[in-house]
């Protein structure tokens, strides 16, 4: 539905794109994730036609995207990393407005817009200005005027920035009602909860370039690690070390400060193994816990710094 | 697109600060003008006199036929006895009384210019008097002539006024106000620009890569600031001439409105060009509108007198393309010079400023695909 080939965009001296390449398929919800700088919002601007680039090229829904591809973008909807709504206007009437753009029967527009602000949990600040509403709300509504008409394809880019718990998870469950409904959606963040929760395939991006691109599934198997066991409070020898180094599956230790991280390759369950040795030597330990890779730990394998850095 | 324009619209009056200098600000300056000036000349206008006379028996029957010859409308004659002549003077009725016995006096209750005019009608008539009897005494034989010659006086100089109107000083401060209401219509147009472009503004990043095409977003931005400027001209000229009555356009309505069209599409424009320098933020655009606007304002005498004059003598070409300049020659060519052909010149000016600048917007808003964002 959605291809992004080879595309490269410079400013200046650097490089935000580089090389480019994507393949979106309809009907999924794909992520974008990656660290800040990472090439996402650019990658949208350019999937958008509203930035030049360099090399390269992208085609949606079989033609390629120029930016007076009018009827492609009828089919689309955007929701910014800003908020982009108008001051003066009400909620309602921001929602009727861009509604209006795309549709111009007047009852079936009037229809959109009360599901809209069904979707958003809008009801009962129909007729506020964005002033006046919370920083979650305003999140809502810069999404409900991105999809109130129904779009085949919405992009999304980091709709959830300094939204409150509550309101992320409204956002969140909406995007996947969003996609029951029959639109493919592109979600940009770098926050690795939200895309592990609610993408089917994600692409991870650090520096303009696809490093991993797949389900979760498919990602975290491309990595070493297959699971991470911590165990706080510990007091080891330098021998004891080396001997847990020795444990089969094992090829990361780090004790710091009397916490220690192991990693596993393979499959999971290598509790027990750790378990029967600890009590073996008789040491002595605060919580244990065990943790599958996340996506973070992928990125962390791949590129060698957290997502987060 | 009408939707469109009446959102943009809608959005624009909704903007309370712009609202307010655009057309609050320049109601209130015309307001101030009003009391400040209001008046000024009315200490200074002539009105009718009234005098009484006291005439004892027929003396001076001469000096009562000299007041008779003057026009009712500049001086009423009122022929009283003493008693009423005092009540009358005393209750203002009157602004002096002219007592007609062996020697003719002025007797008046206050100072001021209608008893100035009066002592100035009673010394002409005792110096004509003299005078008549210096020629009887001396030569009779030309005291007829002498009498003909007195009576035809008249004024050599005549004062006309250029176009044949009245040139009032206080008047100069509405048609700058005027002009600067035109002038502050570019900021509208400013707004509506940047909230249209991808590189400027969130909105206009939305407005970008939806499916609006681009040149209703251009024809938007104008129309918005151009619709709501005139209107706001409309309002102003409105209330200047009906509510506090400073100025009379004398059936000039159609001329000052078209000067209102074409004045408000030229700032229109200015404030179109200036939304579309560089990627700067709304409140440099804004800063440098307003940084433009008032230098163009000072260099068309808005705000100080002579300037102009230097510019034209130095630099005549840019008063012809100072929007500001422009509008204020227009106003005066249709209010106080009735200069047809300098009216036309700073129209067509005007238009030919507003169009070169909507142009150079036009073609940087065409742009679709931006460098950065």
């Amino acid at each position: 539905m959605i291809e992004i080939t080879n595309l490269v965009k410079r400013y200046k001296d650097t490089v935000a794109l580089d090389h480019l390449n994507l393949q979106i398929q309809e009907g999924e919800i794909f992520g974008l994730l990656g660290p800040n700088g990472s090439g996402k919002t650019t990658a949208i601007n350019c999937m958008l036609a509203l930035l030049k680039y360099d090399k390269g090229s992208v085609t949606i829904l079989g033609q390629e995207m120029r930016p007076d591809s009018y009827e492609i973008k009828r089919q689309m909807g955007v929701v910014m990393q800003n908020v982009a709504v108008f001051d003066e206007l009400s909620v309602y009437e921001n929602i009727d407005y861009f509604c209006g753009l795309y549709i111009n029967d007047k009852k079936e527009r009037k229809r959109l817009v009360e599901e809209a602000i069904a979707f958003a949990g809008l009801q009962g600040y129909e007729k506020k200005r964005p002033k006046k509403l919370s920083g979650g709300l305003l999140r809502r509504l810069n999404i409900a005027c991105g999809i109130a008409h129904k779009p085949r394809i919405i992009i999304l880019d980091e709709p959830t920035v300094a939204v409150d718990p509550q309101s992320r998870n409204k956002i969140l469950e909406g995007i996947r009602e969003l996609n029951r409904q029959g639109s493919t959606i592109i979600y940009t963040s770098h926050y690795m909860e939200e895309v592990e929760q609610i993408c089917t395939r994600i692409a991870i991006l650090d520096h303009g370039r696809c490093l991993a691109l797949g389900t979760k599934e498919e990602l975290k198997k491309m990595i070493k690690t297959g699971e991470k066991i911590h165990v706080e409070a510990v007091a080891l020898t330098q021998e004891q070390l080396e001997e847990i180094r020795k444990l089969p599956h094992v090829f990361s230790v780090v004790y710091e400060e009397q916490n220690l991280a192991l990693r596993f390759s393979g499959e999971k369950n290598h509790l027990l193994a750790l378990l029967h040795y600890m009590e073996q030597e008789g040491i002595t330990c605060g919580r244990i816990f065990s943790e599958l890779p996340t996506l973070n730990d992928v990125f962390l394998e791949i590129t060698g710094k957290e997502l987060r850095d | 697109m009408l939707r469109i324009l009446k959102t943009h619209l809608t959005v624009s009056i909704r903007e309370k600060t712009a609202m307010f200098w655009t057309l609050a600000f320049p109601l209130l300056l015309v307001t101030m003008y009003h009391f400040a000036f209001g008046g000024i000349y009315e200490s200074d206008r002539m009105h009718g006199l009234k005098a009484a006379v006291v005439q004892d028996g027929e003396q001076q029957e001469a000096f009562a036929g000299y007041l008779d010859s003057f026009d009712e409308e500049n001086l009423k004659v009122l022929y009283l006895q003493e008693e009423e002549a005092k009540e009358a003077l005393k209750d203002g009725s009157v602004d002096g009384i002219f007592f007609c016995a062996d020697e003719i006096s002025l007797t008046v209750e206050e100072t001021g210019i209608s008893q100035s005019i009066l002592q100035q009608i009673l010394d002409s008539y005792l110096k004509s008097q003299y005078m008549a009897g210096g020629i009887a005494a001396h030569h009779p034989e030309n005291l007829e002539k002498a009498m003909e010659t007195m009576a035809g006086y008249e004024s050599g100089v005549r004062q006309v006024t250029m176009g044949m109107k009245d040139l009032d000083q206080t008047q100069s401060y509405f048609y700058a106000a005027i002009a600067m209401t035109c002038m502050f219509g570019s900021f509208l147009s400013m707004y509506a620009t940047v909230g249209v472009q991808a590189n400027t503004s969130p909105l206009g990043a939305r407005m970008a890569s939806g499916c609006m095409k681009r040149w209703k977003g251009i024809l938007a931005s104008l129309l918005t600031g151009w619709i709501l400027a005139f209107g706001e001209i409309l309002i102003l000229l409105f209330y200047i001439q009906m509510v506090l009555k400073d100025l009379d356009f004398r059936g000039a309505w159609g001329k000052i409105l078209l000067i209102g069209v074409v004045g408000t599409f030229a700032a229109s424009s200015l404030g179109m060009a200036t939304g579309t320098i560089g990627k700067f933020s709304e409140n440099t655009k804004n800063g440098i509108l307003v940084c433009t606007s008032l230098v163009l304002s000072f260099l068309a005498d808005l705000m100080n007198t002579g300037v102009k004059y230097f510019v034209e003598q130095r630099l005549p070409f840019f008063n012809r393309i100072n929007p500001a300049a422009l509008i204020s020659d227009a106003l005066y060519s249709v209010l106080i010079y009735e200069d047809g052909e300098r009216y036309l010149r700073c129209l067509l000016c005007l238009a030919g400023v507003g169009a070169v600048l909507l142009c150079a917007a036009v073609l940087s808003m065409r742009r679709m695909r931006y460098d950065s964002i």
